[in-house]
């Protein structure tokens, strides 16, 4: 047998030779230095603000009432993973996510506190009390590693983490039922992947899509609104390379392809029942569609991927692909026209309410001490799309006691 | 990506891109060896430099710099956070391209017999047989006991021997 350092000499010259560097690693070194340091100080940004904002919430705390004290129960507040991936896609090396809630101006910046590990794929519960996540954690076993991950969930204010679930798998992408008494999920715990239903308290754990002859995998589970179906992503993992949409009855029952077309990942049905919005093609070229249930027609949306119904079933929350990331709208009527809320960060999502009094009353109670009539208060246009005008806004703010009096 | 340029005016250390230049090529590859995939090579490298740029006033000048690099590199690898969201990820993510390491790591016989290994026999082999780092320091590198370190090697010799001999016979 040659020498030991002779054959591993040759397979690095056989492995890099595979995978040059590229002529400009240290250009690319820098890019990615400067995007690490860049959100280092946005993380440490984040946390003063979050301090500004307990400080003005203090002050405020007569104002409001105590459900307005929840991070779900204002409207539009959308949920995103700042962290590393303020300016990353999720192909990059970001693995410092961690989850905030904010409102469509970028105002009112609060982390759902609950260690540093926690990533993307969190459920609001309808009634916007409660959020269910997944934990990965690694175990060391033996010579090798092997991680694993479960499903918690905790009340939106960061309190009261529960686990629901227990086992040496990965347990991921948990949602909500639309009446609240249940979460699905996707879990390997069975030697392949498969979308399971659990009660709300972790009970009654049951695999949904136990095919017979079962070698594909089935993932990213989205509720109908009646409850009654579940859309997946029937494929391998990782997604991308043939999965299909396919639906399955609540019971297990009646699973069938829904979709017969390739690439599509990460679909969501809308609260209105009609159409199915999803993720296809190889990412970055990928772009949100959408498949209506009646007509079995596909729309083409937009460039960019997780997308997220208004409640409303009007617009998409988008993440955006290009550049550093960030989210938008697209109004379903638009298709194509996409505003950009954020440059920045990804994976936002819609708090479940979307009520017009209480969106007023939290706006301009979020927005004292700041202009909310400035030109860049994106918040407001947000606000305009959920269907009051501007004015409206506007008046509702100027004439406030409490605005006047901080002028 | 854009480039903020309120960051240009970080200093960047000419030694530190010399440090670069000189060592990124052998950290990737031998993190290529031991993790068997480009992305996951590519990402420990970057973040590993990160690291060590973070901190160059003291880690340049350092008697082993590289000693270093490589610690931080191995940690990185190690993290159990980093390894569980990778693999979380895996199922959730838009698929990345093709790894091209992987076509090649197929077709070749010590690639093969490397990708036998466990992670740790790997990484214990490529630091004491290819960077020659006695025990202590690969103990170091790996965040390991010595005495681990000596078991992992030999057991990672003895799954390339294996594999080897029989094409070699």
């Amino acid at each position: 047998m040659p020498d030991v350092k002779d054959l591993l000499e040759r397979a690095l010259e056989t492995a890099t030779a595979a995978s040059p560097a590229p002529r400009d690693d240290f250009d690319r070194f820098v890019r990615y230095r400067d995007r690490r340091h860049r959100n280092q100080r946005l993380a440490a940004g984040a946390v003063a603000l979050v301090l500004a904002v307990a400080v003005l919430g203090s002050a405020l705390a007569v104002l409001r009432t105590s459900d307005a004290r929840r991070p779900g129960s204002s409207g539009s507040v959308v949920q995103i993973d700042p962290g590393i991936n303020q300016a990353c896609g999720p192909n990059d090396a970001c693995w410092d996510a961690d989850v905030f809630t904010m409102r469509v101006d970028g105002s009112a910046v609060t982390r759902l506190g609950y260690g540093d590990d926690r990533d993307f794929g969190y459920s609001w519960s309808p009634d916007g009390q409660r959020v269910a996540f997944y934990l990965g954690t690694g175990v060391e076993d033996g010579e090798r590693f092997d991680s694993t991950a479960d499903i918690y969930t905790m009340a939106t204010d960061g309190t009261d983490v529960r686990r629901l679930t227990d086992d040496p798998g990965l347990d991921l992408f948990p949602v909500y039922s639309p009446d609240g008494s249940k979460i699905a999920f996707t879990s390997d715990r069975a030697g392949t992947v498969d979308v399971w239903v659990m009660d709300v308290n972790g009970s009654n754990q049951v695999r949904l899509t136990a095919f017979e002859d079962d070698r594909l995998d089935d993932y990213h589970p989205t509720w109908s609104p009646d409850g009654a179906q579940l859309a997946f992503v029937r494929g391998k993992v990782p997604p991308g390379a043939d999965g299909k949409l396919w639906v399955i009855d609540a019971d297990g029952s009646n699973g069938h392809v829904l979709l017969d077309a390739p690439l599509v990942s990460f679909p969501v049905w809308s609260p209105d029942g009609t159409r199915i919005a999803f993720d296809t093609g190889d990412w970055p070229e990928v772009r949100v569609q959408m498949l209506g249930l009646s007509s079995g027609a596909v729309t083409d949306i937009v460039a960019g991927h997780l997308p997220r119904w208004s409640p409303d079933s009007t617009r998409l929350l988008v993440s955006l692909t290009e550049g550093s990331g960030g989210f938008g709208i697209v109004d379903l009527d638009a298709p194509n026209r996409l505003q950009v809320l954020r440059s920045t960060g990804w994976a936002a999502a819609w708090s479940p309410e979307g009520q017009r009094v209480r969106a007023v009353r939290d706006l301009y109670i979020e927005l004292l001490g700041r202009d909310p009539l400035g030109p860049d208060n994106a918040g407001l246009r947000g606000w305009v799309e959920s269907g009051l005008s501007l004015e409206a806004i506007r008046a509702a703010i100027i004439q406030s006691p409490e605005y006047r009096s901080r002028r | 990506m854009p480039v903020d340029r309120r960051l240009e005016a970080v200093p960047a250390s000419a030694d530190f891109e010399l440090f670069f230049r000189d060592e990124r090529g052998r950290l990737f590859g031998s993190m290529l060896l031991i993790t068997g995939s480009s992305h996951e090579a590519d990402e420990l490298v970057q973040e590993a430099f990160f690291k060590v740029w973070e901190r160059w006033d003291r880690v340049g000048s350092m008697e082993n710099p590289t000693g270093y690099l490589y610690r931080t590199a191995l940690n990185a690898q190690r993290s159990a956070y980093r390894r569980a969201v990778r693999a979380a990820k895996r199922t959730l993510s838009p698929p990345p391209s093709p790894d091209p390491f992987a076509a090649v790591a197929d077709r070749d016989e010590v690639l093969r017999a490397l990708g036998a290994m466990t992670p740790r026999q790997r990484a214990a082999v490529v630091l004491t047989e290819l960077h020659g780092y006695d025990t202590d320091e690969a103990a170091s590198a790996m965040g390991i006991r010595p005495g681990t370190v000596r078991v992992l090697v030999s057991k990672g010799r003895a799954a390339l021997r294996a594999r080897m001999e029989p094409n070699d016979a």
